[in-house]
């Protein structure tokens, strides 16, 4: 088997699948969450972390072009995945799932667009957006993100409300995300009661409550 | 107690080539002791005495082992007893004057052949490619030359015991045949008879299951719970275990 | 027609090797000019197709299930014996051919159990290599139980599901075979008849029942690998397909049926509990070897089983066979059942019952493992009658399930029509008149991995078989004919199924020639048997069309064949005046209620030749010399 067709296997397809998620979720959205945690200690930790991020530009360019690969990947597999599954399982007129298989699971195809048109309209609110420059105490010229996350929701409870809704998109799609990637990777995950699904769950969510809890912050204070 | 009950079904007949739909008969009388496909048979006679077409439906052995027998029920493979197949499920599970969906096992990999019948052989084909260890007759050592040890010999047993419904398929919300392909790697992956040909093996399953257009895995367990012998998923993590290994290690 | 039985010369223990040796071989660059065709995809059928496929033969193979492996060898539950002797208790090749001569009560032929017995070995070596997960012990070597009719440990198993396990090994050969092009498998495509030209079966006629196609095909040799006749009972344990048909079509066409009598009624089933009822559910003989059968002493003592003291209960089996206790042979275990019932000792709410109890058991090993040893038999017992093994004794009584009888074979397994074949259970030869428990799938697949890949060539070798052409007259009157019959049953349109005229047939049978045959019933069933076939031909209602998937002009073409075949079975059953193993006629007993065997008469092997339409078949008999095993009333106590 070439490596070609391996890859394009449905297990090999499956493994990219994973891998490129989890390659976004440990090198990305760990890092960015405890990142965007630092919102929550004020303005002079929180610039000054945006300020020192941007002195790395190379390792931030090398990130971003592993999760422009990656996301790629992931968004091809998912296609080529859901849509075979989707031709693979027709015309069932009267097929009910079992209490096995959770919403989390249904809805991985509808939480994974979700995450896209967030991540697009992430980047137009925060990227590609224009900054003002501040002057720090040391007398660093940097960016005051600080402040054009405040903006961004002061007074704009449906700009919120679209942020945490799709944050609970991410919980969805963590929560099943990571345990099934770890059986696709042959580590076995138990059918009932299993402790993996449980942790899966708990840093889903936990994730997606992190990442909510600084919109609903910077709207409150 | 055994006790009589009425139900009205509503079953999905289906000719050849044709498409099709769901009839709506009452089935009456039905004594509750009585088995799925017995009902079914006594709902077969009084068509046939009405002139009408019986239904076709798959089964044979009548005791849980051949793999014949398999509709969906009311939504649910088999009717959805744990480790029960259709013609080992018993008529007291219903109530009276219940309505019974009688469905065919779906997956495009199963085309209808008339009612309820698919064709399922598919699955005959993944095994075709790799089910079972190369030996010719008259090749074979003193049968004790190789202690095996008792987990593993269990563990195979547990995997071997699939009798190849095609439930898990049917379950499966992407028609997948992950369960069934992966019950027969794990026997040979956990038998050292199995390893001479063992990455070669799960890669021509895989390959053809892909082929017939069997869906892809998303670990819903769906499948397990479907499955009249309780195979388990722990079987999908081993062929995954075993596809990677295969892929990574073998030439070909 | 003369039956030869062609036992090879020299002492029994060197037969099989002196006749592998004499029997002319085929070159392996002939091999593949020659096609066989096997029909049926069971054990024997299996195994049988992908050992001549590896020899090299073109094999063609059929079943009118939808793939190989659904065939009714995939329910045997208890296990497969083997003289490995590995429990160290004295087993030998000897001792197995031994048992299995007596077990028979002395109507097998020797020669043959001799060479059965001589390759169980094999088989377990090949079925251990091929990955069958038997059951082990904690050291990692096999683990054997013991069976009726045995005092040695010698059968191998796989939990409940030994049959499953060793079709799935024959089935996983012969799926290598078909990918590597050696066999042409044909699934749902039922043969109805073998086509004979110049006297030798040369080709069968087989219907696709999804298209309703009826298609000739031609071979060098035909091999029936078909199973029993159980359901010609109607009900049994037998699948719902089983049937006699292809076995019939060849006894119509010049093939002897040997036996027809001998069935065996399996003592732990589920016993009958209602009119709807389409099979009967068997519950493994393993259990025997640690549930006790019992009934209350009283007659019609309706109390619930706990409520039945110790001393007021019978354990009629270990108080009537104290050396073999519950694990005498099939046979006695079921007569017995039947007298207590008779008796009017029988549980349960229609009386015909006994208990399988597993409370001193429990106690003796605990729950635990019991649950290791049968859960999944205890399931199965569960699910269908809504009770729990583990605190009320099982019920059970005896059911048809398996038949000894079937087409007359040589030493090669070949019937009396020259190049037809007939392996495991379809042919009569290794069981006698009883089958020994976890002897069946021995057979079935000591006949196809070991026995007919090694004496089919003689007769390939031997014989001119020159190309005849599916267009040869033959195979248009035989495909004509099935044609016709098939038109014939849907033109009837009459106010029956044919279930109910199965179901009217089978219930004389088990009453008149079940466990306890007399002349009277048997002489009134061979009156009966022919008005109902009357009337099925005037009154039968098949609904649908020949050239569709049709399950009811399956079955009614399956059973107008069990309507022919009943009188045989009747006949044969009449003309053996003496009891033996599972045939037991009451005029033929001890005073003690036992079988007894008249060797004087009766020490033979009964063949049955068609004499034509409305003809009496002709009796011919092979008689039975027993050179190693003598000719003793078998005795179990």
């Amino acid at each position: 088997m070439s490596i070609k067709k391996t890859m394009l296997s449905s297990i090999g397809q499956k493994l990219l699948l994973a891998t490129s998620g989890l390659i976004m979720f440990l090198l990305f959205l760990i890092p960015h969450m405890g990142g965007n945690v630092l919102f929550l200690f004020g303005p002079d930790i929180f610039n000054s972390y945006a300020y020192h991020l941007h002195q790395l530009v190379p390792v931030v360019i090398g990130i971003e072009l592993l999760m422009l690969t990656s996301i790629t990947i992931h968004m091809i597999m998912a296609f080529r995945v859901v849509l075979a599954n989707r031709k693979a399982a027709d015309k069932r007129h009267t097929l009910k799932s079992s209490k096995e298989r959770s919403l989390a699971a249904k809805l991985m195809p509808v939480s994974g667009i979700m995450i896209f048109i967030f991540i697009v309209k992430h980047l137009l609110d925060f990227k590609f957006y224009e900054k003002t420059e501040i002057i720090s105490e040391h007398g660093d010229h940097m960016y005051n993100v600080y402040a054009m996350v405040l903006e961004r929701f002061q007074g704009d409870p449906v700009h919120l409300a679209f942020y945490v809704l799709f944050m609970v998109a991410v919980g969805f799609h963590l929560s099943h995300a990571l345990q099934s990637s770890l059986q696709t990777y042959g580590i076995y995950v138990p059918r009932d009661g299993s402790k993996i699904k449980l942790v899966s769950a708990i840093v889903g969510w936990g994730m997606a409550a992190t990442f909510a809890i600084i919109p609903i912050f910077a709207f409150i204070i | 107690m055994a006790k009589q009950i009425n139900l009205t079904l509503k079953v999905w007949r289906q000719n050849r080539g044709q498409e099709g739909k769901f009839e709506t008969y009452e089935a009456k009388n039905i004594d509750t002791d009585a088995s799925f496909l017995e009902m079914l048979d006594v709902v077969n006679d009084e068509l046939t005495l009405k002139g009408i077409e019986p239904i076709a439906f798959e089964h044979d052995c009548r005791e849980g082992i051949c793999g014949c027998c398999g509709s969906t029920v009311n939504g649910k493979t088999h009717g959805s007893h744990e480790r029960t197949t259709l013609c080992q499920l018993h008529m007291r599970h219903f109530e009276d004057g219940q309505n019974v969906v009688i469905e065919p096992f779906r997956a495009t990999a199963f085309p209808v052949i008339k009612d309820l019948i698919v064709d399922r052989s598919g699955l005959d084909q993944i095994i075709a490619e790799g089910g079972y260890v190369s030996v010719k007759t008259g090749n074979a050592p003193e049968a004790s030359t190789t202690p095996i040890k008792k987990e593993m010999a269990e563990a195979a047993m547990d995997a071997a015991e699939c009798i190849g419904c095609g439930a898990c398929v049917a379950a499966c919300p992407n028609g997948s045949a992950m369960l069934f392909t992966s019950a027969k790697v794990s026997q040979y992956a956990l038998l050292p008879q199995g390893h001479p040909e063992r990455a070669q093996r799960v890669k021509n399953m895989v390959g053809k299951m892909d082929e017939l257009g069997f869906g892809n895995c998303s670990n819903e367990y769906e499948c397990a719970v479907a499955c009249p012998k309780g195979i388990d998923v722990k079987n999908i993590a081993r062929l995954n275990r075993e596809f990677i290994k295969a892929s990574l290690t073998s030439e070909k | 027609m003369k039956l030869d039985a062609k036992i090879p010369e020299g002492p029994m223990a060197e037969k099989w090797t002196n006749h592998k040796f004499k029997v002319k071989l085929v070159n392996p660059s002939n091999k593949r000019k020659h096609k066989v065709i096997i029909v049926g995809s069971g054990l024997a059928g299996a195994s049988a197709a992908a050992t001549m496929s590896e020899l090299g033969y073109q094999v063609h193979c059929f079943t009118y299930s939808d793939s190989p492996r659904r065939a009714h060898s995939i329910a045997a539950q208890g296990g497969i014996n083997a003289a490995k002797n590995y429990p160290n208790d004295g087993d030998s090749i000897y001792r197995l051919f031994y048992d299995t001569v007596k077990g028979g009560d002395f109507r097998s032929r020797e020669a043959n159990v001799h060479r059965l017995a001589e390759c169980s070995n094999q088989i377990i070596d090949h079925c251990v290599a091929q990955g069958i997960p038997f059951a082990r012990e904690y050291g990692g070597y096999l683990d054997n139980r013991s069976f009726g009719g045995a005092q040695v440990s010698r059968t191998f198993y796989a939990r409940g599901q030994t049959g499953q396990q060793l079709l799935l090994g024959a089935y996983g050969a012969l799926s290598k075979e078909i990918k590597k092009g050696g066999v042409t498998m044909y699934t749902r495509e039922e043969v109805i008849d073998v086509v004979v030209i110049d006297g030798q079966a040369r080709g069968i006629i087989s219907r696709n029942l999804v298209t309703g196609e009826l298609s000739r095909h031609e071979a060098d040799a035909v091999v029936l690998a078909t199973g029993g006749y159980g359901n010609v009972f109607f009900l049994s344990t037998n699948a719902m397909n089983c049937n006699a048909s292809a076995a019939w079509r060849a006894y119509k066409k010049g093939a002897a049926f040997a036996n027809p009598c001998y069935t065996q009624i399996h003592p732990t089933c589920i016993p009958v509990h209602g009119e709807y009822q389409s099979k009967l559910t068997l519950m493994s003989e393993s259990l025997r070897n640690d549930g006790r059968i019992w009934v209350p002493k009283a007659k019609g003592d309706k109390r619930p089983a706990n409520q039945i003291p110790e001393d007021e209960r019978d354990y009629y089996l270990e108080r009537k066979y104290p050396s073999f206790g519950n694990l005498v042979p099939r046979d006695l275990a079921s007569r017995n059942a039947k007298m207590v019932c008779d008796e009017g000792r029988g549980v349960g709410p229609t009386g015909n019952a006994v208990y399988l109890d597993f409370a001193e058991a429990i106690e003796r090993l605990g729950k635990d493992a019991i649950v290791a040893k049968y859960g999944n038999l205890f399931e199965m017992y569960n699910r269908i009658t809504d009770e729990d093994p583990y605190t009320t004794p099982m019920m059970i009584f005896p059911a048809v399930h398996y038949t000894m009888g079937g087409l007359w074979v040589d030493y090669n397994l070949m019937t009396s029509l020259p190049g037809l074949y007939a392996i495991g259970e379809c042919n009569f030869s290794d069981h006698g008149a009883n089958r020994l428990g976890a002897s069946a799938l021995m057979q079935g697949l000591a006949d196809g991995y070991f026995v007919i890949p090694n004496t089919i060539n003689d007769y390939l070798a031997s014989n001119k078989l020159p190309k005849v052409g599916t267009d040869h007259e033959a195979f248009a009157e035989a495909e004509k004919a099935a044609q016709d019959k098939l038109d014939k049953l849907l033109a009837v349109n009459g106010k029956r199924t044919v279930d109910d005229f199965h179901k009217e047939l089978g219930h004389l049978l088990w009453e008149n020639c079940g466990m306890g045959r007399n002349e009277k019933g048997l002489k009134e069933a061979l009156e009966k048997i022919p008005k109902i076939r009357e009337e099925f031909w005037k009154d039968v209602n098949v609904p649908g069309s020949a050239d569709d998937l049709n399950q009811a002009l399956e079955k009614a073409n399956r059973v107008a064949d069990f309507m022919e075949f009943a009188e045989l079975m009747v006949k044969d059953a009449l003309m053996r005046a003496e009891s033996c193993g599972g045939h037991f006629r009451e005029e033929s007993q001890t005073d003690e209620g036992e079988a007894l065997r008249n060797d004087d008469e009766f020490c033979f092997v009964g063949a049955w030749e068609f004499a034509g339409l409305d003809k009496e078949p002709i009796l011919h008999k092979e008689h039975l010399e027993f050179e190693e095993v003598h000719l003793t009333q078998r005795s179990y106590k």
